[in-house]
């Protein structure tokens, strides 16, 4: 039999070369990541899973927000890695609504107005958040209120 | 990832279901060939000066794979095999294209490996070797780790298999008798009772 913790490390390069994939989680956790600046441990505390559950989730493929199945598709890697669904929805639709963002055409030629010491991606980010999202600390989620028992 | 001793079955399935589109074969797939791959096409060349070269010869051979599926024939061959020859050809291609020289590969099993159609002791060796026990992915293990209530596991098990059919977990459970949607109400229930478990559980678990 195998060490557990050899395969995982196997695995673990694997999501590595995947992050470049955008077909895949690890895509997805690579951007969330960048975004939110974390790293590996960051995003299994926010998660609250195991590194073996994440590595999991990393190597399936995403599921597409525009696709009438979304919640099923997530509800089914939910149940595939144990890890609560609503955080999974909430990592996804962050990722998917900035680089939306970010392609738009102002965000990718702003306007010279950083006298005013604003960041344009910031202000979006903030806005999105707002709207949409459910802050990490607010305790909206189950998820949320064990990471802020620790 | 579904308990199986036949490895080429397995593979089989699988593959099926990655050519499908499902969202989770890509996962069980790697987690259930990429380790055994790896460890073999490692010891197959584990005399190399740069033993860095097998692994990255590995996993390309695996990701190209998962990327073009549909180049694996399961008429002509096992996906195990499949997979140890195009890492293997990723190897040697590598070390052709590098300056490494070939002193430490034996040529009579180059020509052994190349000829597909031939039988192969080696490529009978590893699945012989893959077989001798049922693949269980790092995350499920962790899983049992942690889950030791037996009815718990086993609705972990049919979980972590990516089984939908509510069926399924009632009778694990023993609520066949009642209604369907009671059933689902139940499962679901149960479903997030073992989640929130894990989470507890999480918190005391230190990273080694």
């Amino acid at each position: 039999m195998q060490s557990e913790a050899t395969d995982s490390g196997l695995l673990a390069r694997l999501v590595q070369r995947l992050a470049n994939d955008t077909t895949y989680m690890a895509h997805v956790f690579a951007l969330y990541k960048s975004q939110e600046g974390f790293d590996d441990a960051d995003l299994a505390t926010y998660l609250n899973a195991f590194p073996e559950q994440i590595i999991r989730l990393a190597l399936c493929k995403r599921p597409e927000p525009d696709a009438p199945d979304f919640a099923d598709q997530i509800r089914l890697l939910g149940d595939f890695t144990l890890i609560d669904e609503a955080l999974l929805a909430h990592v996804i639709r962050q990722v998917d609504s900035l680089t939306h963002l970010s392609q738009s055409p102002m965000l990718a030629d702003p306007a010279p107005n950083t006298v005013l010491g604003f960041k344009p991606f910031e202000g979006t980010l903030a806005a999105a958040r707002d709207r949409d999202e459910i802050p990490k600390d607010s305790g909206d989620t189950e998820g949320s209120n064990e990471k802020k028992e620790k | 990832m579904a308990e199986s001793s036949n490895l080429k079955e397995l593979g089989e399935a699988l593959h099926s279901r990655l050519i499908a589109g499902d969202k989770l074969a890509s996962a069980e797939l790697s987690e259930t060939f990429f380790p055994i791959l790896s460890k073999a096409v490692e010891r197959r060349f584990h005399n190399l000066p740069d033993p860095h070269l097998v692994t990255v010869a590995a996993e390309e051979g695996f990701l190209r794979y998962l990327q073009q599926p549909d180049k694996f024939d399961p008429q002509k061959s096992s996906l195990i095999a499949y997979l140890y020859l195009a890492a293997w050809r990723n190897v040697i291609d590598k070390l052709r294209a590098s300056t490494e020289t070939f002193v430490e590969l034996d040529s009579t099993k180059t020509e052994h490996i190349v000829d597909e159609g031939a039988y192969n002791p080696e490529l009978k060796l590893i699945e012989e070797e893959a077989a001798q026990f049922a693949p269980t992915s790092p995350a499920m293990q962790r899983m049992f780790a942690v889950v030791t209530d037996p009815v718990d596991r086993k609705l972990v098990r049919l979980m972590m298999d990516g089984v939908r059919d509510t069926r399924e977990y009632a009778e694990v459970m023993g609520i066949q008798d009642l209604s369907f949607d009671d059933q689902q109400a139940k499962v679901k229930q149960h479903k997030d009772r073992i989640k929130t478990a894990l989470r507890r559980n999480l918190k005391d678990w230190e990273p080694k």
